[in-house]
C-alpha cells in the first residue's frame, strides 16, 4: 500500500483500488508501479513488453499480470505520468505503446532517491552495529 | 482460438466502456503471456477477472453514496413491480381470469417494461398511479395500508427525482422472461414471494463486494414484504426450513448494504 506524509495523500492512498493509487510526488510507489514506470525509461513499450521489462529490471522479483498492469497504466495516464500512442496491430494482436512523460520521470527520480536514501540509512546502521553483534 | 475465447470471457468482468477502450489490447497481452504455458493462461485470466471486478467496484464507489442509495431504490422499484406482477398473475390463475385483473397485469407489465428499458420517470409515475388504482391506497382505503406501502412510495418518488443514469436499452426486456418463469413457479410449484425474493437476495449478496445496490434494494423489499405479512399466517407452502432460509437471507441482506456503506465511508 502506498504510504504518504500528509493526511491528504493518505486519503488518496486509502482510496486505492488495486495496487496503485493516485501518484503524487513524495508518495511511495509499490514495486509493480515502480518497475512498470521504470520499464519505460529507455523508450516507449507496449503492455506485454512493459511486463517483460519490469521483470528483467527487478531480477524476476516483480511479475505484473495483465489486470494489474492495465489498472496501473490507467492511473498513470490519468496522472499524466505516461502517454498512450495510437493502437496498431503487430503479429495479429492489437497493441499500443506507452511513453514516460517528464512528470513520470521526475516521480521515478524522486522514488529512486528515496529508496537509495532508505537503503543507505539501514545499511549504514547494520554495518555500524555488526561488530557489536558479533562480539 | 480457445485461449482467445477464455480471454474474452475474462474480459467481460470489466465494465463495457473499459472493455471497448482497452479490451483488444488487454486480450493481446493475455495471449502473449499465455503462450508460455497453460498455467500462465489461468493466472492471466484470473488477473483480468479480478481487475475487472476492481474496476466495477471503483465505478460504484466513485458514484457516491447518494447516487448509490438512489440506484438501490430504483432497483427496489423494479423488484416491487416484478413481485406485484407475479402476484397478480398468480391471482388470475387461482381465481380465474377477469377483465379487471387482465387490465392490471397489462398495466403492470407495461410499467415494468418502461422501467427496464430506461424510461424510469414515466415508469415511476405509472407505478404511483397503479398504487392508487390497484394497490392498498385504492378504494376502499384502510388506515393501516399506507404504512405498508410507505417504502415503495418513497422508492417511486426517488425514482421520479433521480432515475438511474444508464442508456436506454430494449434488450433489458429479456428480464420479463424470468418474471414469467417465476410466475409459473409461483403458481404451480407453490414457490412463495419470500422465496423468490430470497433467490434475488442471494444474487445481491454474491455481488455485494462489487456492487451493494441489489442487496440494499432487496433489503427494502424484505422490510415491505414482512410488514405486509405482519399479523398474518405464513404464506402457503412456506415450511420451517424455508422460513429459516428466508430469515437468514433477510438478516444478511439487511446487514449487507449498511456494512458495505460503512466500509466505503471508512475508506474515505
Amino acid at each position: 500500500m502506498i504510504r504518504s506524509n500528509n493526511s491528504r495523500n493518505r486519503r488518496a492512498a486509502d482510496l486505492t483500488i488495486g495496487c496503485l493509487s493516485t501518484y503524487r510526488v513524495g508518495v511511495e510507489l509499490r514495486p509493480p508501479s515502480y518497475f512498470a514506470l521504470a520499464a519505460l525509461i529507455d523508450g516507449p513499450l507496449h503492455g506485454y513488453a512493459i511486463a517483460q521489462r519490469a521483470r528483467e529490471l527487478s531480477d524476476g522479483r516483480v511479475r505484473i499480470s495483465t489486470g494489474t498492469l492495465y489498472a496501473l497504466l490507467e492511473r498513470a495516464l490519468a496522472e499524466s505520468l505516461v502517454t498512450a500512442g495510437e493502437p496498431y496491430v503487430q503479429g495479429g494482436r492489437q497493441r499500443r505503446d506507452y511513453t514516460l512523460t517528464p512528470a513520470g520521470r521526475a516521480l521515478l527520480a524522486d522514488e529512486a532517491a528515496r529508496l537509495a536514501h532508505a537503503s543507505r540509512a539501514v545499511s549504514g546502521r547494520l554495518r555500524a552495529t555488526s561488530d557489536a553483534v558479533l562480539t | 482460438m480457445i485461449r482467445e475465447r477464455i480471454g474474452q470471457a475474462a474480459l467481460r468482468a470489466y465494465p463495457p466502456a473499459v472493455r471497448q477502450a482497452r479490451g483488444p489490447e488487454m486480450l493481446g497481452m493475455l495471449l502473449d503471456a499465455a503462450e508460455q504455458s497453460r498455467r500462465a493462461l489461468v493466472r492471466e485470466s484470473g488477473s483480468l477477472v479480478l481487475g475487472g471486478l476492481r474496476e466495477r467496484r471503483a465505478l460504484v464507489a466513485r458514484a457516491g453514496n447518494r447516487r448509490l442509495v438512489a440506484d438501490a431504490c430504483c432497483r427496489a422499484v423494479l423488484i416491487f413491480l416484478m413481485l406485484w406482477l407475479i402476484s397478480a398473475l398468480n391471482t388470475q390463475l387461482i381465481a380465474g381470469a377477469s377483465q379487471q385483473l387482465l387490465v392490471q397485469e397489462v398495466v403492470l407489465a407495461a410499467i415494468l417494461a418502461c422501467a427496464l428499458v430506461g424510461y424510469q420517470r414515466i415508469a415511476a409515475l405509472g407505478g404511483l398511479t397503479a398504487l392508487i388504482a390497484y394497490g392498498p391506497l385504492g378504494p376502499p382505503i384502510q388506515l393501516v395500508a399506507p404504512a405498508k406501502v410507505l417504502i415503495p412510495i418513497v422508492c417511486l418518488l426517488i425514482m421520479v427525482r433521480a432515475p438511474q443514469r444508464r442508456p436506454r436499452d430494449p434488450r433489458r426486456l429479456l428480464w420479463l422472461l424470468p418474471v414469467a418463469v417465476l410466475a409459473a413457479f409461483h403458481a404451480h410449484a407453490h414457490v412463495s414471494l419470500p422465496e423468490i425474493l430470497a433467490v434475488m437476495s442471494v444474487g445481491g449478496l454474491l455481488r455485494l463486494l462489487q456492487d451493494p445496490r441489489l442487496a440494499i434494494a432487496c433489503s427494502l423489499v424484505w422490510i415491505t414484504l414482512l410488514s405486509a405479512y405482519a399479523g398474518r399466517p405464513a404464506p402457503a407452502g412456506l415450511g420451517l426450513f424455508d422460513l429459516a432460509a428466508v430469515a437468514t437471507g433477510l438478516m444478511l441482506t439487511i446487514a449487507a448494504g449498511p456494512l458495505w456503506m460503512m466500509r466505503h465511508r471508512a475508506m474515505q
